[in-house]
């Protein structure tokens, strides 16, 4: 788990006026599944495609698998889906795959069980043009999975697909990670990284905001809400604890706190109860990666 | 090292096997080589002309057969060299390629065997059809009457020709990427773009002399040229002042410089922008 697999040291691009990365230092261990978040625009993408070799970086640098390998070989223990799936048209899915194949070095018999995975099977021998968005992203999930790769790079994976099929690019994912695989997955769909991820890396802006273990991101506090007959009052009670952050009413007799996460909910309870306030509620649950994200952006 | 270029040349014969519009190309470029000729059979015999029955016969097919690979290389050849690249872009399968694990070098070595590929099997089709049509057309048969004063050469000039075009449009789709833009570029340069530089800036603006003979296209065009009346014509040119008539021995080693410079801006572009 210590061994780096990704080290990333001050990596910047520009694209024109815009600045598109801005000195992104990252280290990424090995079996981290990491999440890349934010807003349109961030970076993301660019980050990704730089570490693919397919943008040159204006400066900084990047090492995969600790400096063993880089550049094309490394690039062969990568699967990657970046943005869109680019496959040849005029070809099926079989023959895309064994072009995959072919540039990895790897046994092309293996790419039926890839395309039964991704639900593909039956439309294997159908050209690639005549596939609809979802089918054409799971077959590039097919072709992220060639050669069984050390490293899995997801740009948006859930892209196009219908309920059924975001469900199973998750279970592939999960599948995939519990072997032990690295996965870089930048994605908008913040629950599903709040429940995959063991690390999430914030970009606004090409800028860095955070990097951390998902609980070190979360785990800060606890988003409270108690609510009894007599919210003022209670609203005056807790106002004299000082582990108690943003206080305040919802204006319909509920009282909104944040406590910190080592901290007993139950003391509350006991609190009220001793000045007379019985409450109706207390509820308290860990800040989703939703509100955390939303707090670091904006 | 000959097994990474068979690897090589078998990702591209794997890419493009099935390209109906490269098969298109291929067919057509046959084709009209083995028929085209047969126009001249449909016109009549002119008083005092002898060019036409000699037309098909040892050694003057290789010369007429050349000129009419010359425009089928134009237009076939040329655009399989483009599009051999601008479909990797257009589909975005370029960069598919390189995150899959291509090195760049690699992706570009691959275009360059492919194009080698082609040319050498061009080059087969007008080898075949010139001794098709010689052997049948010929009444007297001799080794050296086979290709004449030029000798086996011809054939090394028609190869060069082909990979010239094949490289004009590769690295004409290197540059452009886009399809549609490539092919106007490349039609628009050869047909009339180099000529307004050769004729217009380099030798009306900056005053240069002979040396506007030495373009890629014209190179191209007169490394298998018309085969009649080039010696009056260098006469007339050579008169007028300029001698801007081209010997296909001097338009080969034209053509052999400029494909090599062209790889090696192909090279450049490969190597410095991002896919």
């Amino acid at each position: 788990m210590n061994e780096i697999i990704l080290e990333i040291d001050s990596l910047s691009k520009r694209y024109g006026q815009i600045q598109a990365v801005e000195n992104l230092s990252l280290n990424i261990s090995r079996g981290t599944v990491c999440g890349i978040l934010g807003p349109n625009g961030s970076g993301k993408t660019t980050s990704l495609s730089m570490l693919l070799g397919i943008v040159r970086p204006d400066s900084g640098s990047y090492s995969w698998f600790g400096g063993r390998m880089n550049g094309a070989k490394a690039r062969k223990r990568i699967g990657a889906l970046l943005e869109t799936p680019n496959f040849y048209p005029w070809m099926n899915a079989e023959e895309n795959l064994r072009i995959l194949s072919h540039i990895k070095g790897v046994n092309p018999s293996l790419q039926d069980e890839l395309l039964d995975i991704v639900g593909l099977a039956d439309r294997k021998h159908s050209p690639f043009n005549t596939y609809s968005l979802g089918m054409k992203q799971r077959l590039a999930l097919a072709g992220a999975l060639v050669g069984d790769p050390d490293v899995l790079i997801l740009d948006e994976p859930a892209n196009g697909l219908d309920p059924q099929g975001i469900s199973e690019v998750r279970s592939v994912v999960r599948q995939i990670a519990a072997l032990g695989k690295t996965i870089i997955m930048a994605s908008h769909i913040l629950d599903e990284v709040e429940k995959v991820c063991t690390h999430v890396a914030i970009l606004k802006k090409g800028v860095l905001l955070a990097y951390g273990s998902t609980g070190s991101i979360l785990d800060n506090c606890l988003e409270c809400e108690a609510s009894c007959d007599d919210p003022d009052r209670l609203f005056a009670v807790f106002s004299e604890l000082s582990f108690i952050k943003n206080l305040r009413q919802n204006g319909q007799g509920v009282v909104l706190f944040e406590i910190p996460v080592g901290q007993d909910p139950a003391s509350l309870n006991q609190l009220a109860f001793s000045k007379g306030l019985i409450l109706r509620q207390l509820h308290c649950k860990r800040r989703s990666l939703e509100a955390e994200f939303l707090k670091i952006t904006n | 090292m000959v097994g990474r270029l068979v690897w090589l040349l078998k990702l591209e014969w794997l890419k493009f096997k099935n390209l109906r519009v490269f098969r298109a190309l291929a067919i057509a470029y046959t084709l009209l080589l083995m028929a085209g000729l047969l126009v001249f059979k449909a016109m009549p015999e002119l008083p005092g002309e002898t060019f036409m029955q000699d037309l098909f016969a040892f050694p003057l097919i290789w010369k007429w057969l050349g000129y009419g690979g010359n425009w089928l290389s134009f237009f076939c050849l040329g655009f399989m060299g483009i599009l051999s690249v601008t479909t990797e872009f257009t589909n975005r399968t370029a960069r598919q390629n390189l995150i899959t694990g291509l090195s760049r070098d690699d992706f570009l070595k691959s275009k360059v065997l492919f194009l080698l590929a082609v040319a050498m099997a061009a080059t087969v089709v007008y080898v075949l059809v010139g001794f098709a049509y010689g052997l049948l057309h010929s009444k007297l048969l001799s080794a050296a009457l086979i290709f004449g004063s030029a000798g086996p050469w011809v054939i090394g000039r028609y190869f060069l020709m082909c990979l010239g075009y094949l490289t004009l449009g590769l690295s004409a789709g290197f540059l452009f990427r886009k399809s549609g833009l490539t092919i106007f570029a490349y039609i628009i340069y050869v047909s009339f773009g180099e000529l307004f530089i050769r004729w217009v800036i380099h030798l009306k603006v900056l005053g240069g002399g002979r040396s506007m003979v030495y373009y890629p296209a014209n190179a191209l065009g007169y490394i298998m040229p018309v085969p009649i009346g080039m010696d009056e014509l260098a006469v007339m040119t050579r008169e007028s002042g300029i001698d801007f008539i081209m010997r296909p021995t001097e338009a080969a080693v034209t053509v052999i410089v400029y494909t090599v410079l062209m790889i090696g801006g192909s090279w450049l572009l490969v190597r410095k922008r991002d896919f």
